[in-house]
């Protein structure tokens, strides 16, 4: 009912992580109301779908693997009809995978590392955005989130951009994600965050911190669409 | 130290139901638009449109280096010229005539079979 993209043409920016964190977040949720999540694969790497076939993952998350420019409008209009939430994640590239993905969603979530090169191709999938709108005869909502931050730092390049795009009136979520191995863990472990065992991963509770902020900022932008 | 630049209250959980919503109805446009919009920003197709042509291989694969008298590579190339083929038909040609004059039947179905094998 709800279709969040996760984009960027840039690779590594942490798509993957983060579509991952907001499937297993909205699944936990969603499960005692009996909903679904679908996850889109649309990368070939195939890393999100690697991470919900390992044990753990929450039931009621349903994958859709291999989708790609041909098949994924056909996806997300089929995920549509039976899940509460589609999520799609897509390749690090400028494909019409990533056009097409766009043209379906309620929310897309630009990834963007702290560097000049994420930023530049942030602004790319937001000039994609733009051009779609004006074509389609809709808004599409979308929202910068930086990934990969410093806990405690915040250097120069990344307040620099954050600048930069408050001058540009690009929305750009509160929130960022940051660089913690609680996120690689769940990568390699498979399963939530939650489930994650206590003693092989540092500071857990404030990677479960910074998942929950970063969900409940995605349903506020989400609550404002429905408005 | 502060560890609140995310400033959110993580208490007020907003129920999933309030942001499940009916999907955007948009204007319905061709595919072939929205790529061209697409190819706008710099976003193209990655998938091969169409499948990789083999290349051809020559069955002129087998050397033969004969000595022969003067000019007569000469006039070897003047029937070649003539007959508007290349020096490797012109000796099949001249192999086929000879094995034809001379009606030996094995030859024949043996020089068939060899070129019968078209260009793989």
């Amino acid at each position: 009912m709800s279709i969040i993209v996760f984009a960027s043409s840039k690779g590594g920016a942490g798509k993957t992580t983060a579509a991952i964190i907001l499937a297993s977040e909205f699944a936990q949720q969603a499960a005692p109301k009996g909903k679904t999540i679908t996850l889109i694969d649309a990368d070939p790497n195939q890393h999100s779908a690697k991470w919900a076939f390992k044990s753990g993952c929450p039931l009621n998350i349903k994958v859709v693997e291999n989708s790609n420019e041909d098949s994924i409008i056909d996806d997300i209009d089929n995920a549509n009809q039976d899940s509460a939430f589609v999520i799609v994640d897509l390749e690090g590239t400028a494909s019409m995978a990533v056009a097409s993905a766009i043209s379906r969603a309620d929310l897309v979530i630009i990834l963007c590392q702290g560097s000049q090169d994420d930023a530049d191709e942030a602004i790319k999938t937001i000039k994609l955005i733009k051009r779609q709108e004006k074509l389609l005869a809709r808004k599409i909502v979308y929202s910068v989130l930086f990934t990969r931050t410093h806990p405690v730092i915040r250097p120069r390049t990344l307040t620099y951009i954050t600048d930069e795009f408050k001058k540009l009136k690009i929305e750009m979520f509160h929130c960022s994600l940051i660089d913690r191995e609680a996120f690689r863990a769940m990568r390699s472990f498979g399963g939530t965050i939650e489930n994650l065992d206590q003693n092989e991963v540092y500071s857990k509770d404030k990677a479960i911190a910074n998942i929950k902020a970063f969900t409940e900022e995605v349903k506020i932008k989400l609550l404002n669409l429905s408005r | 130290m502060n560890n609140k630049r995310t400033g959110f209250d993580f208490e007020e959980v907003i129920d999933l139901d309030l942001v499940e919503r009916v999907s955007n109805s948009s204007k319905t446009v061709s595919y072939k638009d929205l790529e061209q919009v697409a190819a706008d920003s710099g976003f193209i197709k990655r998938l091969p449109q169409t499948k990789k042509s083999r290349r051809k291989r020559s069955p002129y694969t087998e050397q033969l280096g004969i000595k022969i008298r003067p000019l007569i590579k000469d006039i070897f190339q003047e029937i070649g010229e003539k007959l508007s083929v290349y020096d490797h038909t012109t000796f099949e040609l001249a192999i086929l005539a000879l094995i034809e004059k001379e009606n030996d039947q094995e030859l024949i179905k043996k020089y068939k079979n060899a070129t019968s094998k078209s260009i793989l």
